[in-house]
């Protein structure tokens, strides 16, 4: 240990009440640092400035991290490029009500689909807002029955792709087979109604079916039948 | 270098103070401030002032008991997208009352059938479509200057055009009150309206939504489904309901929810959560006769 470092051992040793002149430290401290100065090498930034740049950098990263991970928390993970199994969330799907009747409307888009015709229907259509690209079709139809009426929600899905529109159907396991078609149900009971979901593929097309009724026996198997024509 | 430690202690004090600053900046959403007009915009696309958040959450518990429950079995919902426009809540929600009304007050809604009794319940139909229903829509939205001059509907124009609608179809519309305070309303009132066929309406300046209530890990939880919006908004109430949530056998936490019809384009039903985000300028009570 050189006699330097002895000195300012006992700088730092002295009460806090004591005053130290700090050129005097500066001086006996400088030549150290000096030697240490690269050739040709950068300014000697004193502490309080670099502390002060990395207060800055600290607010801008807390600033950056604020930007990145807020928006990014409250999204879906990216859709991959359009052609693969993409994932598109409310907010990217724009739906309009089809005016023409049904059959016109799959006829002008030369749609190979099975639809459902009730006692009064409703017909949305669903496009991708980048780009435009129609997705799937949704009705809502009303089923007079014997002991009432059911409210049949249908969509139509025409494409590879997983939307959030359809999600509520993530929750249903139970798998059952209707003459010979593979299907996915699940039945719940809300408000004193059943609500019986079922998911299933024909002919390359993807459909999803929700009835509402009061009375559940047999309505899974009478409407994909109704829908399928089986 | 005892001055450059303190220094380095109030530099990292000063850091953690701005972090909690932003922590606490994105927790609170901030109620948008209406001064004396309020305007009711809230839509499936929110058009007017504001925005909404998630609020989702989960409540585990050993067990859970619905202590109350008031509400019409059955109650209209309706969206208004034939109208083709934004911020229609005032004249959807108007439309709600209009129609379950219609059931005791015939063609208060020309020649339209609101619903029927299926199995033995009475149910209001979905809504299809019904071109009636959308001629009382557009009634509606031209009665309470909906849009006029800026998005939504003013609190007395919503009022006004909806006794307006009644009078001109040969019924009369007076408001009682089920107003208690800005986040919860008076249940026992809200209680005797049901009872009386009646619906109740709400008129926030900010509220809450839930759209669902799924139980999961097997019954030991509830997930909650719900936005905040600090948008003005007014919805059609047809009931509520008391959930306590029991654990180690005693009661920790109570939630009440008002059924109601959400007025918005999508045409879904659901909650309104009491004592939770909300703020409720008015709590009304439609009586017709």
């Amino acid at each position: 240990m050189d006699g330097k470092r002895d000195i300012l051992e006992e700088i730092a040793r002295l009460p806090e009440t004591e005053r130290v002149n700090e050129r005097l430290i500066d001086d006996i401290v400088a030549p150290q640092n000096k030697a240490k100065t690269p050739r040709g090498g950068a300014l000697a930034i004193p502490r309080p400035a670099l502390l002060g740049a990395f207060a800055v950098f600290a607010v801008l990263l807390a600033v950056l991290f604020f930007c990145v991970s807020l928006p990014a928390a409250n999204r879906k993970p990216a859709a991959p490029p359009a052609g693969g199994n993409r994932y598109f969330d409310t907010a990217e799907i724009s739906v309009v009500s089809i005016e023409t009747p049904l059959p016109a409307f799959i006829e002008e888009n030369a749609l190979a689909v099975r639809y459902l015709t009730g006692l009064q229907d409703v017909n949305k259509a669903a496009y991708t807002l980048e780009e435009g690209q129609l997705v799937y079709l949704t009705q809502q139809c009303l089923f007079l029955s014997a002991a009432g009426f059911d409210t049949v929600n249908l969509g139509i899905v025409l494409t590879k792709d997983t939307f959030q529109y359809f999600e509520a159907f993530d929750d249903i396991h139970e798998n059952i087979v209707l003459n010979g078609l593979d299907v996915v149900c699940g039945q719940t009971i809300v408000e004193n109604q059943y609500n019986i979901k079922a998911k299933f593929a024909y002919e390359d097309i993807t459909y999803f079916l929700e009835i509402v009724t009061d009375s559940a026996e047999g309505k899974l198997e009478y409407y994909v039948n109704t829908l399928l024509g089986l | 270098m005892k001055s450059e430690m303190k220094w380095m202690r109030a530099f990292a004090l000063a850091v953690f103070a701005a972090y909690a600053a932003l922590l606490c900046g994105f927790s609170f959403l901030p109620k948008t401030a209406f001064a004396e007009e309020t305007r009711y915009c809230a839509d499936v696309v929110y058009g007017g002032e504001g925005s909404s958040v998630e609020g989702n959450y989960y409540i585990y518990y050993d067990y859970k008991v619905v202590r109350e429950k008031k509400n019409h079995p059955s109650a209209p919902s309706y969206g208004g997208t034939s109208l083709g426009q934004n911020d229609i809540c005032a004249p959807v929600s108007g439309l709600n009352v209009t129609v379950f009304y219609d059931r005791y007050f015939p063609n208060l809604i020309p020649n339209f059938e609101p619903g029927m009794v299926s199995n033995g319940t009475y149910r209001y139909f979905p809504d299809v479509d019904w071109p009636q229903a959308n001629a009382a829509v557009q009634e509606l939205y031209e009665l309470m200057h909906t849009n006029d001059g800026a998005p939504g509907t003013l609190d007395t124009d919503f009022k006004n055009g909806l006794i307006e609608y009644f009078d001109d179809h040969g019924y009369t519309l007076s408001y009682g009150d089920f107003y208690e305070s800005e986040d919860t309303v008076d249940l026992s009132a809200l209680a005797a309206a049901v009872d009386q066929n009646k619906v109740g309406i709400i008129m926030c300046s900010a509220y809450n939504f839930v759209y669902g209530m799924m139980e999961v890990d097997d019954g030991a939880a509830t997930y909650i489904v719900k936005s905040d919006a600090n948008v003005g908004h007014i919805m059609m109430v047809y009931g509520y309901m008391i959930v306590d949530y029991y654990r180690d056998g005693a009661v920790f936490q109570s939630d009440t929810f008002l059924y109601v019809s959400s007025g918005y384009g999508m045409a879904s039903q659901g909650y309104v959560l009491l004592s939770d985000y909300l703020s409720i300028d008015e709590a009304l009570i439609a009586n017709v006769s």
